[in-house]
């Protein structure tokens, strides 16, 4: 029964090119939508494939419509309002009429919660984009609050302590903090401990980090030092954007320690 | 802004060890204080929304509350005067000096004086102006200007305040705060008793009976507005409040925001000058109301900068604050709020640099007590700074290109293949990247750049449901 | 047009098509620092006075008080006082015991009033959530006396001890703020003048008094 998710997947439907997604299976009572992101999808593909299968284990089988690109946000949060809402208005197109969009990011989701129903204002589409922006749900937020999980089954190769990064976005924007804990508190040979500004930003923020590229360097190293100072050999976040802005400056630093995705984490993805 | 560009003076402050010594300490500090008195509320979500809902219900009927406070001053024997800039409110203080023949003015804390430059305009005029609050005269005495609303010298180790003391006024050294501290009293006590005219801020106006309040802590407000024959107080319009009520809840909150105590140590609620039976107080009373901004920004959609009372609890638990401190921010307000109403009451392309020196992380919203959403109005000041063409010709082009790409998923996949070849390339087998080339730089200054993983989530997903064997690529 | 006019006119504008923040109704009062059911008022308040590093001295009766007082005052050295007219405080004797002690009290201009080493006043109320003292101003109660001096003995009955600010307030609007025409200047005292401007440190003693004492007297039964 482990990790044999895939296998149970139904077969694909069939895809409607149009719209640029699968059509729904007969039978399936809830369309539920992967939106991967689109770091997880180029970057980090090993987190869009562990959060697939995290869903997969929790007994959801999304949908993973395949014309999706990214929530805009880059555009949105430099000022670029038209060209955010142009991106926008393709994710609206990709993801309509779903009954949830989940998604392994706190940011993306957030994004599309807070920001869609201003950015489509008066917007041919703005039904669409309400209706999209009440059902995202960032990933371990829908599998504690919609599904009701909590034990996926998980264990670590070895005893580990491992401290969460809370991103900003998810932690603030959408009162994640509760979800991930409860998660991974039933995850066997983990040990959670705090961390000292364990909500403290790393220093990302999109754009941030290279046209403000000192200050976000500096809030970096308080990042780094938090996590130098913590007793952990792990830090465990939901955004793959904090992991790869934190991941970076461990390996500049030469620091063995790392971060992961907490859907890697709980995929038992983590060897 | 200062001829020195943004990035130099953040240089600057990131490099100067005394600086990042200073804003450590003060920063955690106040950030802690802050979350325990926070907790120790009846329940503090609530208070912060009814906190909130007092500053709304003022913004909303700013006009008849502040004739309301008009005619109830007046009716106490005090008066009230109107200034649409920074110049006017200075002349009309400037002509009060003159009809009571003041030469020795004593100042309590005050945030709009810094704004419209008091000091300097009655320096001018030869008046003598001394700050009482202990970290503005020590500003003062350092030829400084504050770097935090609450705590100005925030930027100064006790180390660094001891050798100014010394130099200036030849006290003997220490790092006992408490002894610099009863230094300073000695030499303040003698400035109260001559001074001609006292300065004060007001932290809220409450209408309904025309008291102004401030807060405290040193006793240095209440006896600049007290020993003096004559008080001037100056406000900007939106500090006014309608109830008492109101004045119970936001004041507390203050407290509890500002510097983790329940009650400040001094609140004074000057209602006019000594009544006719009153054994002390000052003889004259006036209180001036500045616009310089204010009611345009009350039109605006960014009405709601207009709602903070400035705690300086967004300045403490701010990143970026706490590590470039305030100075950086180059004008009256720094942290988070300052990012916004500078740019707000200066114009917007005088501090173009403000609204992009945030990572939008939200521990300025968090920490507000009334809940102003400061990271949305930095989003909304990027729009504005983008429709007026501030960003250079090649952001804006690469942003048209990327949603170029990003709206069509032909494109997306290309360039993300692309973009993945090419750091797989300069990554050479290593996982990551040392160096991108500009603008991308920025990146790379700071931190190393993830080789992307390849095939894509995509094709993975597609490559499953082709029967093909699981591709599992270790994280 | 004026400043006033121009300002005024101004902000009409501002809000003449629409509120900026429609959905601001009053909100459901809520008192902001916690006190527990059926506590004890007094205990709290001399707990709190304590925190703020004031002093409390209970005294079972007026006798005690002063006795209290005039160890206060010869323990400091003190030989000027600037003090509230005896009507205004709720311990008779205490002018009588200044006298017996050679204590001078002083008047005046501010110059007089600042050589006094201590200031007596009464309070009108205490809040016990905060330990908070409420003077006001006016006739026979010069501002100064709890200003001015490094030492402020604070002179209170239990029966004025009620919990929190929202309290007060409550009490001054059923006597229609009364308070605030009448004295000019009403203050609220929370310990010892402080500051925190060196590193956030705080320090006890800056301008104001340096130090806080509260002689609490019982009521009679």
């Amino acid at each position: 029964m482990q990790l044999a998710a895939y296998q149970r997947l139904p077969p694909v439907g069939e895809y409607n090119l149009y719209r640029r997604r699968m059509l729904p299976l007969p039978g399936m009572a809830k369309r539920v939508a992967y939106f991967v992101t689109c770091i997880a999808d180029t970057v980090f593909p090993e987190i869009g494939e562990a959060a697939f299968e995290v869903l997969a284990r929790a007994g959801v089988t999304p949908e993973f419509p395949l014309g999706q690109t990214c929530c805009g946000q880059p555009a949105f949060n430099a000022g670029f309002t038209d060209e955010a809402r142009q991106v926008a208005e393709h994710f609206v197109e990709v993801f309509a009429g779903y009954e949830a969009i989940v998604t392994p990011s706190g940011s993306c989701a957030s994004m599309v919660k807070h920001y869609y129903p201003a950015l489509f204002r008066g917007h041919p589409r703005q039904a669409d984009a309400l209706h999209i922006a009440a059902r995202t749900y960032e990933l371990t937020e829908y599998l504690v609050d919609v599904l009701g999980v909590r034990d996926l089954g998980v264990a670590l190769p070895r005893p580990t302590r491992a401290a969460i990064h809370d991103a900003c976005h998810g932690y603030r924007g959408l009162g994640i903090a509760r979800q991930p804990r409860l998660l991974l508190s039933h995850v066997r040979n983990l040990t959670l401990v705090e961390m000292v500004g364990h909500d403290q930003c790393c220093g990302f923020g999109g754009l941030f980090a290279i046209k403000m590229s000192a200050i976000s360097g500096a809030m970096l190293r308080d990042k780094l030092a938090a996590i130098q100072d913590a007793d952990c050999d792990l830090v465990i976040t939901g955004d793959a954007s904090c992991m790869m802005h934190i991941n970076g400056g461990l390996s500049r630093a030469g620091s063995p320690k790392r971060v992961v995705h907490i859907a890697q984490v709980l995929a038992g993805a983590l060897k | 802004m200062k001829a020195e560009s943004f990035e130099k003076i953040v240089d600057h402050a990131l490099a100067d060890r005394q600086l990042q010594v200073a804003l450590d300490r003060g920063t955690t500090r106040g950030v802690n204080a802050r979350l325990l008195a926070m907790s120790e509320t009846t329940d503090a979500q609530a208070l912060r929304h009814q906190a909130r809902l007092a500053r709304e219900r003022a913004l909303n009927q700013l006009p008849e509350l502040l004739e309301q406070l008009e005619r109830n001053i007046i009716a106490n024997g005090g008066h009230v005067l109107w200034a649409r800039d920074a110049a006017e409110l200075n002349q009309h203080v400037l002509t009060i000096c003159r009809q009571h023949n003041v030469r020795r003015v004593v100042k309590g804390k005050s945030m709009v004086t810094e704004e419209t430059a008091l000091n300097h305009a009655l320096e001018q005029e030869g008046i003598d102006v001394v700050e009482s609050d202990l970290g503005e005269y020590i500003i003062q005495l350092a030829g400084e200007t504050p770097s935090h609303i609450v705590f100005p010298m925030l930027h100064k180790t006790k180390e660094a305040t001891a050798q100014l003391l010394h130099d200036k006024l030849g006290m003997p050294l220490t790092d006992q705060p408490e002894a610099m501290t009863r230094f300073v009293r000695g030499v303040m006590r003698q400035k109260y008793l001559q001074a001609d005219l006292g300065i004060s801020g007001v932290n809220f106006a409450i209408a309904e009976t025309g008291t102004i309040a401030t807060v405290e802590n040193e006793g240095n407000n209440r006896l600049s507005i007290s020993a003096p024959p004559v008080h001037v107080a100056v406000m900007g319009l939106e500090k006014v409040i309608a109830t008492w009520e109101d004045y119970a809840v936001l004041v507390q909150l203050l407290a509890r925001s500002a510097t983790g105590q329940r009650m400040t140590v001094y609140n004074n609620l000057i209602s006019g000058p000594r009544r006719p039976d009153e054994p002390d107080g000052p003889e004259a009373f006036y209180l001036i109301i500045l616009d310089n901004g204010r009611s345009r920004i009350l039109a605006s959609e960014y009405a709601e900068s207009l709602a903070c009372i400035r705690c300086g609890a967004c300045l403490n638990a701010c990143p970026v604050y706490q590590n470039i401190g305030g100075h950086a921010y180059g004008w009256v307000y720094p942290g988070p709020i300052g990012s916004i109403i500078t740019p707000l009451l200066r114009g917007p392309l005088t501090a173009p640099k403000l609204p992009y020196a945030s990572s939008l992380c939200g521990a300025c919203q968090a920490a507000c007590p009334v809940e102003i959403n400061i990271p949305d109005m930095l989003l909304k000041l990027r729009r504005d700074l983008v429709q007026a063409g501030d960003p250079s010709l090649g952001w804006r082009l690469g942003m048209k290109g990327w949603a170029v790409a990003f709206k069509s998923p032909m494109l997306y996949r290309l360039g993300g293949r692309i973009a993945g070849w090419l750091t797989r390339v300069l990554a050479r087998g290593k996982g990551h990247l040392r160096w991108l080339p500009p603008p991308f730089n920025g990146w790379t200054a700071h931190r190393d750049f993830p080789a992307f993983g390849t095939p894509s989530f995509r094709e993975r997903y597609l490559r499953r449901f082709k029967g093909q064997p699981h591709d599992s690529k270790k994280p | 047009m004026s400043a006033r006019e121009d300002i005024l006119t101004g902000l009409r504008a501002a809000l003449a098509h629409s509120k900026p923040f429609p959905g601001a109704e009053p909100a459901a009062f809520q008192a902001v620092t916690r006190i527990d059911p059926g506590e004890d008022l007094v205990a709290r308040f001399i707990a709190e006075v304590q925190r703020v590093k004031g002093e409390v001295h209970t005294a079972a009766n007026d006798d005690e008080a002063l006795d209290i007082t005039k160890d206060l005052l010869t323990s400091h050295h003190v030989r000027r006082v600037v003090m509230w007219d005896e009507a205004h405080l709720p311990l008779r004797g205490v002018w009588a015991l200044l006298e017996r002690l050679g204590i001078e009290r002083v008047y005046g201009d501010n110059a007089s009033v600042a050589a006094a080493e201590a200031g007596i006043t009464g309070a009108d109320w205490a809040l016990a959530a905060t330990g908070t003292l409420v003077l006001s101003s006016g006739p026979g109660r010069p501002r100064m006396a709890s200003l001015l001096p490094p030492l402020h003995i604070a002179l209170l009955t239990e029966d004025r001890i009620i919990p929190r600010l929202e309290d007060y307030v409550a009490a001054q609007r059923a006597a229609r703020f009364g308070v605030f025409r009448r004295s000019s200047n009403v203050t609220l005292i929370t310990g010892s003048s402080r500051t925190s401007d060196i590193e956030m440190h705080p320090v006890f003693g800056v301008h104001g008094p340096l130090a806080l004492h509260v002689v609490l007297i019982k009521n009679l039964d």
